[in-house]
């Protein structure tokens, strides 16, 4: 992992150093020939003018010879200038008598003088400038040949210099790449070290997070939320497992000990009694699967059996009625309030699982009476269910809707039940949501619990 | 035999009430942490089963709370979560047994008959000498109101001298009991580490709490 890190790192300075030496290659290439360009041009202006004065002393009526030949004193040009007629060479400046003819053209010439002087070098290591002009003898042209000996020197300066600095400024660059790269991804080594340790069973451990607020330190904090989600939701699992093993485990031992009890007594006469009570604890062990393998359906998103329409109140009528005529007489009171049909789109078997826990729960808790209204609100069906029990406080409204919540206070478990696993209204709501609607605890005013499911209506 | 029962599942009570009974084995069933307390308190028994997930108070909380206020008798805990930490739980916070649930009768029987065979001495899970408090199970050292860490060594070392209060425990016995199975350790190792924990939990505080008992081995006396 180190070994990758580095390479992010050997790559970033790779290229940043292969760029910087690219544009430094080409700006040192620029540079060297923009100087010969200017200082060849500033030679070439200087034959020039040169050429202009002579040309300018004919005219003005002086020989070409003493038009070439300078005054004293004066410092002229380097230049080799020579009056050329006809292809012949009519007169030269001092530097140039005696030279071949100077062919601006051709650029060439002859190589030396006749007394020996250094000619004119044909490796193109001089600028050629010529000017026509008349003079008294006719058309004259007058050929200029400046060497660029001194230039060259100019530019080779210019190229050894740049040949020591630019290779340092690469240098320099790739140097500070390294470094800057090294102290950014220093950073992400550390959330790495971290997040190697974060484990299953570690989840509590967090990556640094550096104060510098760039997207390093940005992504270390993302990285937090998502340990903290993500510990979250693996202590909810663990729960939900202990919870689940623990409703599960409780009636199946509350039968091997029954059974082991009977078989170490051999009482034959008590095998009715023991049969109602292992199918009691059965009976728990049935609704806790079944609870389990709804809720379990309901998370995965799987396939569901086609909707339909229902009228949630004639549902809500039936359950009732049901109620009404089985339950114990010293039971509460189970008063409806739906007069109007409320046609819903769901599946049958669901809702009615929604409102048979609903009552339950109700009943469960009142003291006396529970009220149910089923009525369309909008587009909304409506189920309320409210018991006049002891109410649910506001700081544990949605925690009964978490799985294998029971309140505590009322744990009695046993043949008569009065305590479901504490998956009942945990279904109720992921039914609710199954649906496309909400459930959830209001506040009632007159005081006990009051339970409200919405659905969309059917249109 | 006397035993209290507290289980808040009523099959499973009843069932055990009967089949303790056939085996000669007094049950009284309590369904609930708090009455089970307030019995455990009152009364005598032989032995405790304890069921951990209870209405009112759990069955920590009733065992601490007991083992707090001096009561000894055997406890056996039984829990149907899984995993290790209820059992490790239940075994720090001073029950003596555990069985998990679904668990055959005829086991819950034998430990319940080889808890009663020990007896009941103070066995506390926390150890304390006056004003020195050692849980070794979690490692905590107090005195008075101040934490001390000690390193596991020390806690060792510490915890079989306060198991002895006032007893003079030989140098040789605690190379032994805190040594044992490395080979090779001179014994004057055992006089570096009281050095140590007089340091950490004497001197800060003016105390001379554990004694040196020249040619015998140390004691620690409560020194307040």
């Amino acid at each position: 992992m180190r070994e990758h890190l580095s390479s992010v790192r050997v790559r970033i300075t790779v290229a940043a150093t292969l760029v910087a030496g690219i544009a430094v290659l080409v700006a040192g290439a620029w540079l060297v020939h923009g100087v010969q360009g200017s200082l060849t041009a500033a030679v070439r202006d200087a034959d020039r003018a040169e050429l202009d004065r002579v040309a300018n002393a004919v005219k003005a009526g002086s020989s070409i010879t003493d038009a070439l030949t300078l005054p004293p004193g004066v410092d002229g040009n380097t230049a080799y200038v020579q009056a050329v007629v006809d292809g012949q060479v009519v007169a030269a400046s001092p530097a140039a008598r005696g030279l071949g003819l100077l062919d601006p053209n051709a650029k060439i010439a002859a190589r030396t003088s006749a007394d020996g002087r250094p000619g004119i070098d044909p490796a193109g290591g001089y600028t050629f400038t010529s000017v026509d002009t008349s003079g008294p003898s006719g058309e004259i042209r007058l050929v200029a040949a400046s060497p660029l000996g001194p230039v060259q020197h100019s530019v080779d300066a210019v190229r050894h210099g740049l040949l020591v600095v630019l290779p340092l400024l690469v240098a320099a660059v790739g140097g500070l790449t390294w470094f800057l790269t090294g102290r950014a991804l220093r950073p992400v080594e550390g959330i790495r070290r971290e997040v190697e340790a974060v484990s299953g069973s570690t989840l509590e451990r967090r990556v640094p997070v550096s104060a510098s607020g760039d997207e390093v330190s940005r992504l270390a904090t993302t990285m937090n939320a998502m340990l903290d989600r993500l510990e979250a939701a693996a202590m909810r699992q663990q729960q939900f497992v202990a919870d689940a093993s623990h409703e599960l485990r409780s009636p199946v031992a509350s039968i091997r000990t029954e059974l082991e009890v009977a078989q170490l007594l051999g009482d034959d006469d008590a095998w009715p009694a023991v049969v109602e009570r292992l199918l009691g604890e059965e009976a728990r062990l049935e609704a806790v699967i079944t609870d389990l393998l709804l809720l379990a359906t309901l998370d995965e998103r799987a396939p569901r059996p086609p909707a339909e329409e229902l009228d949630l109140a004639a549902e809500v009528r039936d359950e009732v009625a049901r109620r009404n005529a089985t339950e114990a007489t010293d039971g509460p009171t189970i008063t409806l309030d739906a007069p109007d049909p409320v046609v819903v789109r769901g599946r049958v078997i669901q809702l009615r699982r929604v409102i048979v826990n609903l009552l339950d729960n109700a009943v469960r808790h009142a003291h006396g009476a529970v009220v149910v209204t089923v009525r369309a609100v909008d587009h909304r069906a409506e189920l309320v269910v409210h018991d006049d029990g002891d109410g649910i406080a506001s700081e544990d409204r949605e925690r009964v809707f978490d799985r294998f919540t029971r309140l505590d206070g009322h744990r009695v478990r046993g043949p008569e039940r009065t305590e479901g696993a504490g998956l009942g209204l945990s279904l109720v709501r992921s039914i609710a949501q199954d649906h496309g609607g909400r459930a959830w605890v209001e506040d009632a005013p007159t005081g006990g619990a009051r339970l409200v499911v919405e659905l969309r209506a059917a249109e | 035999m006397r035993v209290l029962l507290v289980e808040d599942e009523t099959v499973m009570a009843d069932a055990l009430t009967r089949g303790l009974a056939a085996e000669g084995i007094d049950a009284e069933p309590v369904a609930n942490g708090l009455d089970g307390l307030h019995r455990a308190r009152e009364h005598r028994y032989d032995a405790i089963v304890l069921d951990i997930m209870l209405p009112g108070m759990n069955g920590f909380q009733v065992c601490r709370t007991l083992r707090d206020e001096g009561v000894w008798t055997p406890i056996l805990m039984l829990t149907a979560k899984t995993g290790e930490w209820d059992e490790a739980e239940a075994l720090d916070t001073g029950a003596d047994d555990f069985l998990s649930k679904p668990f055959s009768f005829v086991v819950l029987v034998s430990r319940l008959h080889a808890l009663v065979r020990r007896g009941a001495p103070p066995r506390p899970a926390v150890l304390r000498v006056g004003d020195l408090e050692l849980d070794p199970a979690t490692r905590c050292c107090r005195r008075g109101e101040h934490d001390v860490a000690l390193t596991s060594r020390e806690v060792a070392l510490l915890g079989h001298l306060m198991r002895r209060p006032g007893e003079v425990v030989d140098k040789r016995d605690l190379l032994e009991a805190v040594w044992g199975h490395e080979r090779g350790h001179d014994p004057n190792v055992v006089e570096v580490y009281v050095g140590y924990l007089r340091r950490k939990v004497d001197a800060p505080y003016g105390r001379r709490s554990i004694v040196t008992v020249r040619g015998a081995g140390y004691q620690v006396v409560d020194d307040a």
